[in-house]
């Protein structure tokens, strides 16, 4: 049997432990030592050698001063990732978190909240920031790419990561022989409007939502005698980007260009899966 | 006899030394608040009242008030059910409205009876998160994405725990004893609610949602019969809801550090909890 003066010896001995290592945090706390760090990046994985963009869009909008969402495209085969991206309590480093459409279907979001990698800033010139991209542990999260990426290309990419309504228009797909997709964004109520696809094996009336910033999704609405259903999962998460140095197929240069591609989490945790790149040619406009 | 006397002056001991426990729910001034606080409140003692001044006080619910309370409960299932259906033909702003005016009428109407239900639970809660979700611009992309989600996620789960409630008003209809899972429920409700965090974009609106639910957790422990078993871990929960109250920390950066301490004391709870009772 336990003494009231056990009881409260105990209590305090579990909150003397807590503060303890809550003020062991507290003195970790962060410091932002190259302040924004938005922009593109172009880089080279040390694992196969294939090129990669980085681009980072700040979340100071969402009074996250530290905080960035970052897609990885890699140049050839072309696959692509979302990320978020948080200041570590050093103020040099990163962690980066794949962002996948969660298992409810409801949204871009995060599955598994450890990180996959981690951005290390390694210097700055003239504001150009150079990166090192390594694995975040061994095995707590493997979606998205596989480190080491390395930024420290003397230039900065020429991607430009767009928002969907500059690029308004009419998109073809960039492989002729599948036929021709077409899809029109309009007028964004609420950050989402409707569009229209009319490939042979992808057609009809679709929901483009940009369910995080720069990031779309697109639902098919499926017209029924109850009303029109908007389907629970996302068929493919969309980003747009522009490339002046792109040069292929119907491409031409300087093209701005949608990439569709399907969520990580439905499919497989890769980034590779079933990309559909759409070049927006100026003359259909 | 005594020891359980000691236990009960030890929890009092407890209090004192955490500082004072504030009877919120007492001050509670809307229906809507209620059930969505995050402080050590104790219900109430059980009157059974037979002397004619304490009419009026009574805290239980008469059979026919039970047996209204099920029917209503049955009948806002069915619309909820039908909302979460509906919701997909809807716009996200158009859904968000139809489900804060659905929960917000069910609440309202349920309010009187004083039924401490999981479900009334779980929607009040799901009301306040996108109260603080809506402190953000939502304008901005994602942020009505994530009230929609955490609505319709929550709507879910109260379906899921209905029958819980059902069960418990029938038992209190026949005078059986019959608990409510708060632990289980509590458990489930914060995983649910750290998940809904990850997501969001700002870290001081994720560390305000991802507190409170620390919080939430220590109060469904604190009611659980079993409550004893998890005496460690509500007192960590509740030493780290005192220290750490709202409003949020000035920087983004700062919340963003903030709440990575919130998420070390949630898994380390977690993991506590998993050890005294085992899924």
């Amino acid at each position: 049997m336990k003494s009231i003066k056990e009881l409260v010896k105990k209590v305090t001995l579990i909150g003397a432990g807590t503060f303890a290592l809550m003020g062991a945090l507290q003195s970790a706390q962060a410091q932002d030592v190259y302040g924004d760090i938005s922009g593109s990046y172009i880089g080279r994985s040390n694992l196969t050698g294939a090129h990669f963009h980085l681009a980072l869009r700040s979340l100071r909008a969402y009074d996250y001063d530290g905080g960035y969402v970052a897609i990885l495209v890699q140049d050839k085969p072309l696959a692509i990732a979302v990320y978020t991206v948080d200041l570590n309590d050093d103020g040099v480093s990163y962690d980066l978190k794949p962002r996948q459409v969660t298992s409810d279907g409801e949204l871009i979001g995060v599955e598994n909240a450890n990180p996959s990698l981690t951005m290390s800033v390694d210097g700055a010139r003239d504001r150009h920031f150079i990166f090192s991209v390594t694995k975040a542990n061994d095995d707590l999260n493997t979606a998205g790419f596989p480190g080491p990426i390395i930024f420290d290309s003397a230039f900065q990419s020429d991607l430009t990561w767009l928002d969907a309504a500059p690029a308004q228009g009419v998109y073809t797909e960039d492989n002729g022989s599948r036929g021709t997709k077409f899809f029109y964004p309009s007028t964004f109520v609420d950050n989402q409007t409707s569009m229209v696809l009319t490939a042979p094996n992808l057609n009809g009336k679709f929901i483009l939502r940009e369910s995080f910033p720069g990031i779309y999704t697109y639902r098919r609405v499926s017209a029924t005698d109850e009303g029109n259903k908007l389907a629970q999962y996302p068929a493919k998460i969309v980003v747009f980007l522009k490339d002046p140095n792109i040069f292929s197929g119907f491409t031409v240069f300087g093209s701005e260009f949608a990439v569709m591609f399907d969520p990580i989490e439905l499919i497989t945790p890769s980034c590779d899966q079933h990309i559909t790149k759409l070049i927006r040619r100026p003359w259909n406009n | 006899m005594k020891t359980r006397k000691l236990k009960n002056i030890g929890w009092l001991a407890l209090a004192v030394a955490c500082g004072t426990i504030g009877s919120s729910y007492a001050q509670v001034q809307s229906p809507l608040s209620e059930g969505t606080s995050t402080r050590l409140a104790h219900a109430p003692a059980q009157s059974t009242a037979t002397d004619p001044f304490e009419e009026g006080t009574e805290t239980k619910l008469s059979p026919d008030r039970i047996a209204e309370y099920e029917t209503y409960v049955r009948s806002s299932l069915a619309s909820l059910r039908d909302l979460v259906d509906q919701s997909n033909t809807m716009t996200d702003r158009a859904a968000k409205k139809a489900f804060v005016d659905e929960i917000q009428s069910i609440v309202a109407h349920s309010a009187p009876r004083k039924a401490e239900t999981l479900m009334r639970h779980i929607l009040n809660r799901a009301l306040k998160v996108v109260g603080q979700i809506d402190l953000a611009d939502n304008t901005l992309p994602g942020i009505l994405d994530q009230e929609v989600r955490v609505l319709k996620q929550s709507v879910k789960l109260a379906l899921e725990y209905s029958e819980n409630d059902v069960t418990y008003l029938r038992n209190m209809h026949d005078g059986a004893v019959s608990p409510l899972p708060y632990a289980d429920f509590g458990k489930k409700y914060v995983k649910f609610i750290m998940q809904v965090n990850e997501s969001l974009l700002s870290p001081k609106v994720g560390y305000a949602i991802a507190s409170d639910a620390l919080g939430g957790l220590m109060v469904e422990l604190d009611k659980d019969d079993k409550r004893e078993n998890y005496r460690d871990v509500i007192t960590k929960l509740y030493r780290f809801v005192q220290e750490h109250p709202l409003p949020t920390p000035a920087t983004g950066v700062e919340a963003a550090a903030d709440l990575r301490k919130v998420h070390f004391v949630y898994h380390s709870a977690m993991r506590e909890l998993d050890q005294v009772s085992p899924h």
